[in-house]
C-alpha cells in the first residue's frame, strides 16, 4: 500500500498515530492529487460500508416517536434483512465460547417467501431489546439425568419431547463425561430410520418444541426474548474433519412443520454456533442464541445440531450423507424467557 | 419507472393516506445504504447512526417534497449532506483530529463522494457480505474488527504484528473484496 495512503486511512480512522504534520501533508495531496484522491475515496467508502454492513441498524427510538409508533412496529423484510441473514454466514471465527446473537422478528409473509431474516448483533455493541428485561423464567434446565432417551423420530410433532436423529443416553464413552450429571446425549447419524426428505443430511439434531403462549399473554403486548445454549463436546476426531455444535431456534404459529417446510414455516429463527470444535474431550464447548418472540408465535422449536462441515480441500457436495458421527454429544441444554410487559400509553387516556 | 420506483411511490403514498407504519418499511430499505454512506464519511458508527436517524425523521417530515419517480436513494443522500455538514459545524470547537480530519475530507471531497454512491450498483451490500465470507480467516478477522480506535492496537498485539501491518491487512482484504465483488456482479 502506498504509504500516504496508509497515513491517510490512520489519520481519518484514527487506528493509528499520526502527526500533525503527516495530516497536513496527506490532506493536501489529498486536495491536489486526483489519483490519489480517488484511491482514498475508494477506501474510505468500502470501509464504511463494511463498518455499516456487519452491525445491525439501531433501534430508531426517535424515528419511532417522530412517527408516533411504539418499537417493535414491524416492517417488511428487504435486502437489508437479508444482508443481516448472509452475515450470520460470515461470522466464521472459531471460539470456545460461542457468541450470543440477538435476532429481532420479522413478520410470516418473508418466511413464506423462504427468507430467513434477523437482525443479529455481537453480544456488546447493539441488542434489539435492551440486556436488562423485566422478569426471566427458566423454561428448560436439562441434563437428561431422568427422562427417557430423545425419540428418533425427527422434528417433533408434540410439545416438551426430546426428538430427532438417531442418538442415545450414555453416561461416559470412553472417559468422557457429561457436564452436567451423569447422562448425556450422544448423536449418532444425521438422520434417522424412516426419515424422508429430498434435502442432503449433515446436521445430527436434537430437537424439542415448547409452547410460549402463557409468556405472550404475560407480556400483553411487550417483548419476550427466549434463550436457548447448549454444551457440545466430541471424542477426537480426524483431523481432516471439521464439526459444528449449532443451537438454532424457530419461532412457529403451529405445530405440525416437517423438515420440508420447516424453514417456510418458521416465522423468525436465529441460531448460535460453537465453530470448529476443539478435539479435546475434556472441554464441553457452549453455543448459545437467543430471539425477540414475533407476533403470532405460539411454539419454539429448539435444536441443538452437530453439523459436519467441510475442511481444507473439501467441499460440501464430498461430505459423507448422512454423516455418521463417531463420539459427539449434548448435554445441558438451558431455555429462559425474559419478559417485559408493555408500558401503558398514558398519552392516548381519555382526560378525566 | 421501474418495479422498485413504481412499489416506493405505492408505498409513499399509502405512507401520505395515514398508514405510517409503512415508513418502517422505507426505512429498512435505505438503511443500509445511507449508513454505508455515513460511515464512508464519518466512520464513527454511533455518530453514524445517529445522523442516519436524524435523516430518516427529516426525510419523514419532508415526504411531501420528494418528487415521485425520483431517486429516492439519492435524495436521502441529499438530506444526509446536510446534516453531515451541520454535524461538522456543531463539533467544529471540541473536535478531535480525527473528526477534523474527517470534515476537511469531506469538504474537499463531497460531490465525488456522493457521485461515487450514485453510480453503485444495487446488490452491492449482498456481494460484500458474500465476498467477506470467502475471505481467508486472517483477513476476516481483521475486517470484523474494524480499524477505528484502539482496535487496530489490540488486534496487532492478538497477531502478533504492529498496527502498520494491520492496515496493510486490511488494505490487501480491501482489495480482495472488490476483486471478489466485481466477479461476483458479472456472474
Amino acid at each position: 500500500m502506498n504509504p500516504d495512503l496508509q497515513t491517510f486511512l490512520q489519520a481519518w480512522t484514527g487506528g493509528g498515530h499520526v502527526s500533525d504534520a503527516e495530516r497536513e501533508r496527506v490532506l493536501l495531496r489529498f486536495e491536489n492529487d486526483a489519483a490519489f484522491r480517488a484511491e482514498c475515496m475508494e477506501e474510505i467508502r468500502l470501509l464504511g460500508l463494511i463498518k455499516a454492513v456487519q452491525t445491525p441498524p439501531p433501534r430508531w427510538l426517535a424515528l419511532h416517536d417522530a412517527l408516533g409508533l411504539s418499537v417493535g412496529t414491524p416492517a417488511e423484510p428487504t435486502s437489508a434483512d437479508l444482508a443481516s441473514c448472509v452475515l450470520h454466514l460470515v461470522q466464521n471465527e472459531s471460539r470456545k465460547i460461542a457468541n450470543f446473537r440477538w435476532f429481532a422478528w420479522r413478520p410470516l409473509g418473508a418466511a413464506a417467501a423462504g427468507i430467513v431474516f434477523g437482525m443479529f448483533c455481537t453480544s456488546v455493541l447493539f441488542a434489539y431489546v435492551g440486556p436488562s428485561l423485566g422478569k426471566v423464567m427458566t423454561l428448560l434446565q436439562e441434563s437428561f439425568e431422568s427422562g427417557p432417551a430423545p425419540l428418533v423420530t425427527g422434528i417433533p410433532q408434540e410439545l416438551n419431547v426430546w426428538c430427532g436423529d438417531e442418538s442415545e443416553l450414555v453416561e461416559t464413552y470412553e472417559g468422557m463425561k457429561p457436564a452436567q450429571g451423569k447422562k448425556m446425549v450422544r448423536v449418532l447419524r444425521s438422520d434417522f430410520a424412516g426419515r424422508v426428505s429430498s434435502k442432503p443430511s449433515q446436521h445430527g439434531d436434537l430437537m424439542r418444541v415448547v409452547d410460549v403462549r402463557p409468556f405472550l399473554r404475560e407480556a400483553n403486548g411487550g417483548e419476550v426474548v427466549m434463550t436457548v445454549s447448549a454444551l457440545f463436546n466430541a471424542a477426537p476426531f480426524p483431523e481432516a474433519e471439521r464439526y459444528d455444535g449449532v443451537v438454532t431456534l424457530y419461532a412457529l404459529g403451529q405445530l405440525g412443520s416437517t423438515e420440508e417446510n420447516l424453514y417456510e414455516d418458521a416465522l423468525a429463527l436465529s441460531h448460535g454456533e460453537c465453530r470448529s470444535l476443539d478435539r479435546d474431550p475434556s472441554s464441553w464447548q457452549l453455543a448459545s442464541t437467543r430471539f425477540l418472540l414475533p407476533p403470532g408465535a405460539e411454539f419454539v422449536m429448539m435444536k441443538m445440531s452437530f453439523r459436519r462441515m467441510p475442511k481444507g480441500s473439501e467441499d460440501q457436495s464430498s461430505l459423507p450423507d448422512p454423516v455418521i458421527f463417531a463420539g459427539h454429544f449434548v448435554d445441558d441444554v438451558r431455555a429462559s424467557v425474559s419478559i417485559r410487559k408493555a408500558v401503558p400509553d398514558h398519552s392516548t387516556q381519555a382526560l378525566p | 419507472m421501474n418495479a422498485d420506483e413504481t412499489d416506493l411511490t405505492t408505498l409513499l403514498d399509502r405512507i401520505e393516506r395515514g398508514e405510517t407504519d409503512l415508513y418502517l418499511q422505507v426505512v429498512r430499505r435505505y438503511e443500509l445504504m445511507l449508513r454505508g454512506y455515513l460511515a464512508g464519511q464519518l466512520y464513527n458508527l454511533a455518530e453514524t447512526d445517529d445522523l442516519a436517524q436524524e435523516v430518516f425523521v427529516t426525510a419523514w417530515r419532508d415526504l411531501a417534497s420528494f418528487k415521485r419517480g425520483g431517486d429516492f436513494s439519492a435524495w436521502l443522500r441529499g438530506i444526509a449532506r446536510n446534516r453531515l455538514l451541520t454535524h461538522f459545524r456543531s463539533q467544529q470547537r471540541r473536535a478531535s483530529a480525527v473528526e477534523r480530519f474527517q470534515a476537511e475530507v469531506v469538504r474537499i471531497a463531497d460531490q465525488q463522494l456522493e457521485a461515487a454512491a450514485h453510480h453503485d450498483e444495487a446488490g452491492r451490500v449482498e456481494r460484500l457480505l458474500h465476498c467477506i465470507s470467502r475471505l481467508p480467516e486472517k483477513l476476516r478477522r481483521v475486517v470484523h474488527a474494524g480499524l477505528d480506535g484502539a482496535r487496530p492496537a489490540r488486534l496487532a498485539e492478538e497477531l502478533q504484528t504492529t498496527v502498520p501491518a494491520i492496515y496493510q491487512l486490511h488494505y490487501r482484504a480491501n482489495q480482495l473484496l472488490r476483486d471478489c465483488m466485481t466477479k461476483e456482479a458479472h456472474t
